[in-house]
């Protein structure tokens, strides 16, 4: 989900930046020389996922898992999502620069929040498989449910009702991607949790 | 005198986001339509002489039109009577022309970098400096992470796997993530492993700090001139325009 370059007037454009480098220098703070290459990497994963493209009648849809990454790194997310989006933006034009901010900040934080809300779950120890499969489903849906409200609130904000078919054509096209997000994030986690159980734990 | 072959995109980067922020303040559709022509002809000059080629150039601008078809389907038209809304019409106009000026324009600026020249760009232009390792450790990672997921998707062609909307399609799709993920994790304890022993931290990579101002190429200078110029002349002539026609 990004918002091109264009679309949100200048005061929203300005609040969402502020909101996100607020973000970013939380997430910068956990940036260390130990969590570097980890983040570096998840944000190369990030970047692939989203090429990463399920059919779904005449055209498909790609996959954005910004719950399932948020709630691996946590605040981290921030400079991952960031990151990931600064290359889409340079190599797909996927977004924007002027709107790195605020596609920046729709991801990231509706990730952080699955963090916070599922991470205790997720750290218990031994978690069993039907566990996993809804915090996978969760984090989907808060990741995407919240990026959805926030890309809302934006165009709210910079449009009024004239964007307000804008919107409800951007939540529905959110439908089948929050579905295969949702499928995919609870068998990512069942599949990490068999294969690779300290890729779940927090560094 | 800068030794280093890599482009230095600091000025290219900073007229980028002058265009985006000068465009998404305007209200004017004429300044908006002014700065989207200029931006063609631009295009046309450059393909013209032979500096870039149109066919990427219209793949990236169909990628960028596909938000703006949205636009035009839920802001121009009124689905009730099934009719243009002329005030819908205008503001989809308008958005139009600023998604297409600021996409083209910063296509042209900077449409011939790659991550790590943006990275080092961005961080001559205040970017933090973490920001900056961390977009330039990434893309070399991208490099190696899509080897990976080119291999698996070798294998399961060779398995006759063809995507499409059913259960197994979703259950691979999650197997590739997975595997990326698992992928990445060993790579990070790898790379952090390797960086502790060689006793070099990975915030040191590879960012170099950019060259003095004084040492960017004329045509550097001349891109921002150029740019800076074209701006300020198109948004105070057409605000003397929009007053004169109001």
């Amino acid at each position: 989900m990004h918002l091109s370059d264009g679309v949100l007037a200048l005061p929203t454009l300005a609040a969402a930046t502020a909101c996100a480098v607020a973000g970013l220098a939380v997430g910068l703070r956990r940036l260390t020389p130990q969590t570097l290459p980890r983040a570096a990497l998840f944000a190369a994963v990030f970047f692939l996922i989203g090429t990463l493209h399920v059919p779904v009648g005449l055209g498909s849809v790609h996959l954005i898992l910004n719950g399932l990454i948020g709630l691996l790194l946590g605040w981290l997310a921030f400079p991952v999502i960031f990151v990931a989006l600064v290359l889409q933006a340079l190599l797909f034009s996927f977004g924007g620069f002027a709107t790195l901010g605020a596609n920046t900040l729709l991801l990231a934080a509706p990730a952080v929040l699955a963090h916070q809300v599922l991470r205790p779950w997720l750290d218990r120890p031994q978690p069993a498989p039907q566990r996993l499969m809804v915090i996978g489903v969760l984090a989907a849906t808060i990741g995407l449910v919240g990026a959805t409200l926030l890309a809302a609130l934006l165009l709210w904000t910079s449009g009024g009702e004239a964007l307000l078919g804008l919107i409800a054509l951007l939540a529905l096209a959110q439908l089948p991607v929050w579905a295969i997000d949702a499928a995919v994030s609870a068998s990512v986690l069942t599949m990490l949790a068999r294969a690779l159980p300290a890729a779940l734990t927090p560094r | 005198m800068s030794h280093d072959p890599r482009p230095d995109g600091r000025l290219r980067l900073a007229a980028a986001l002058a265009v985006s922020l000068a465009a998404a303040a305007t209200r004017s559709t004429t300044a908006l339509a002014v700065l989207a022509g200029l931006a063609v002809l631009a295009a046309l000059w450059l393909i013209v002489s032979a500096e870039r080629s149109p066919g990427p150039l219209l793949r990236r601008m169909a990628v960028v039109s596909v938000f703006v078809l949205w636009i035009w389907l839920t802001v121009a038209v009124d689905w009730r009577t099934l009719s243009a809304d002329p005030a819908g019409v205008a503001l989809a106009w308008q958005m139009t022309l600023r998604i297409e000026s600021i996409a083209l324009t910063a296509l042209l600026l900077l449409g011939r970098m790659d991550g790590i020249d943006l990275a080092r760009a961005a961080v001559g232009l205040g970017l933090p400096r973490g920001l900056g390792s961390l977009l330039a450790v990434t893309v070399r990672q991208i490099a190696v992470l899509e080897e990976t997921g080119q291999r698996l998707r070798r294998a399961m062609r060779a398995r006759a796997y063809r995507p499409r909307f059913s259960r197994r399609t979703l259950r691979v799709s999650a197997q590739q993530v997975a595997w990326l993920i698992i992928h990445a994790s060993l790579r990070a304890e790898r790379m952090a492993l390797g960086l502790k022993a060689r006793g070099l931290g990975a915030m040191d990579w590879p960012v170099r700090p950019a060259s003095g101002w004084r040492s960017l190429p004329r045509s550097e200078w001349a891109v921002l001139a150029g740019v800076s110029a074209a701006l300020a002349v198109t948004l105070t002539l057409t605000s003397i325009w929009d007053r004169m026609h109001r």
